[in-house]
């Protein structure tokens, strides 16, 4: 297979992360080295919040022009959120056990979190059981997870800290390094959603549709 | 219409989840409002505020702290795993239940801030009456550097004890300053006293930290 300019592209944006993750940026001063995790779990969670918007946009044109291309943009991209989603918990969880000192806690932060994944989760079935016109509402109802899980930390008294990059105070409290090594990974990650979310468009435009549901046939009809 | 009715539909809808999340939602209860309206003793509570620097204290089983809310101090008594980020000057959540003013914590949860900054070589040191104030918390491991100014209206010196260091300025006259180096070993604890005599019981102590990197 011939690779292709834009899978390079990406593939050297994830080069260009690790190295500014792992070799540029400093070690943090209170929690070490444990804060490259940082790296990972700041764009996960920022690209699933993308991805959402991304369902949220599909999902209002589609619901205005029912089109099959909306759907499958918004299914991909909700897939890819879905997962991404779940990651951003994981590495949050992984980097939770060692700085906060326990795997879990109900804070608003992660409470919230588990409620967007719960909305993908439900976008994602509305798509497979009702069809696309449902699943555009479910996902544009979905998306009001995103602004509540980014401003629980804002609005809530929670255990995670408050946004160090998107933070309302216009003040960046990070070191240069860190800053440009948050960065790099950010748009690697973002990037790199973009061109999943492209190819699996494509694959899903290729595939057959999906079985429908068996219509409710009068009875005796079949005769 | 039926497109805005769904809108209108879903937008009332979440801001009715966000009025019960804002109402329903205390993650955590501050030392203050312990103290206006104390929970029943096998009530489990969760609280949250700053750990007083110079408050904590290892226990056999734990660490015990004063957690304050710049208000009100609710001491703290915790049996259990301490996460090594813990450390007095910074946030923490603890859960509970509250024994005679004092809470028996058996989960302690540390509230790191959104600061990110690698550890310094170097920081600034001053002696007031009666305090040792350091610019930044955390050292470097290796040589490090720190300028002393005694800022106070008497004499000052300052001692610097560690697992693997012992460093001191001279007496330094009011508005004099002088520079300490000294090889920080990973991980270590340094204590900051002023050695003139009596100055420590006045309050003259402090503490810095050498990165575990």
């Amino acid at each position: 297979m011939r690779p292709s300019l834009t899978g390079s592209l990406v593939s050297a944006g994830a080069v260009a992360a690790l190295v500014t993750g792992l070799a540029v940026a400093p070690p943090d001063a209170v929690q070490g080295e444990l804060q490259r995790l940082m790296y990972v779990h700041v764009p996960a969670a920022w690209t699933a919040y993308l991805c959402f918007t991304a369902v949220f946009a599909a999902g209002l044109l589609r619901l205005r022009h029912p089109r099959p291309e909306l759907d499958r943009i918004g299914r991909a991209a909700g897939e890819v959120g879905a997962g991404l989603t779940a990651l951003a918990i994981v590495l949050g969880m992984v980097w939770g056990r060692p700085v906060w000192g326990v795997w879990w806690t109900w804070d608003p932060r992660l409470t919230t979190t588990v409620l967007m994944l719960a909305a993908y989760v439900a976008y994602l079935l509305a798509g497979r059981l009702a069809g696309g016109r449902a699943a555009a509402i479910a996902g544009c109802a979905g998306f009001l997870t995103v602004p509540l899980a980014h401003g629980s930390v804002l609005w809530w008294r929670a255990l995670h800290q408050p946004p160090t990059v998107l933070s309302p105070e216009g003040r960046l409290p990070i070191a240069a390094p860190m800053l440009a090594a948050l960065l790099v990974a950010t748009a690697a990650f973002t990037a790199l959603a973009a061109w999943v979310v492209a190819r699996r468009v494509r694959s899903l435009a290729a595939a057959p549709p999906p079985p429908l549901p068996a219509p409710h046939l009068p009875a005796g009809a079949a005769r | 219409m039926r497109l805005l009715i769904a809108a209108v539909a879903v937008v009332a809808g979440g801001v009715l989840v966000f009025q019960a999340l804002d109402n329903g939602v205390v993650y955590y209860r501050t030392p203050q409002e312990i103290a206006q309206e104390p929970p029943e003793p096998d009530d489990r509570v969760r609280v949250g505020g700053l750990v007083v620097a110079g408050s904590v204290h290892t226990m056999p089983q734990g660490v015990s702290f004063t957690l304050t809310d710049g208000v009100r101090n609710l001491p703290v008594r915790h049996t259990g795993e301490v996460s090594p980020v813990f450390a007095g000057g910074q946030g923490a959540v603890v859960e509970g239940r509250m024994d005679g003013g004092v809470l028996l914590s058996d989960r302690l949860m540390v509230k790191h801030s959104n600061e990110y900054r690698p550890p310094v070589a170097s920081t600034r040191v001053g002696l007031t009456e009666w305090a040792v104030s350091v610019g930044d918390p955390v050292l470097r491991p290796g040589p490090v550097t720190l300028e002393v100014t005694n800022a106070g209206a008497t004499a000052h010196d300052l001692i610097v004890t560690g697992i693997g260091v012992s460093a001191h300025t001279p007496v330094l006259a009011p508005g004099q300053a002088a520079t300490l180096r000294f090889d920080a070993p990973s991980g270590a604890l340094l204590t900051l006293v002023c050695g003139v005599t009596g100055h420590e019981p006045l309050g003259m102590t402090g503490t810095l930290r050498v990165a575990d990197l």
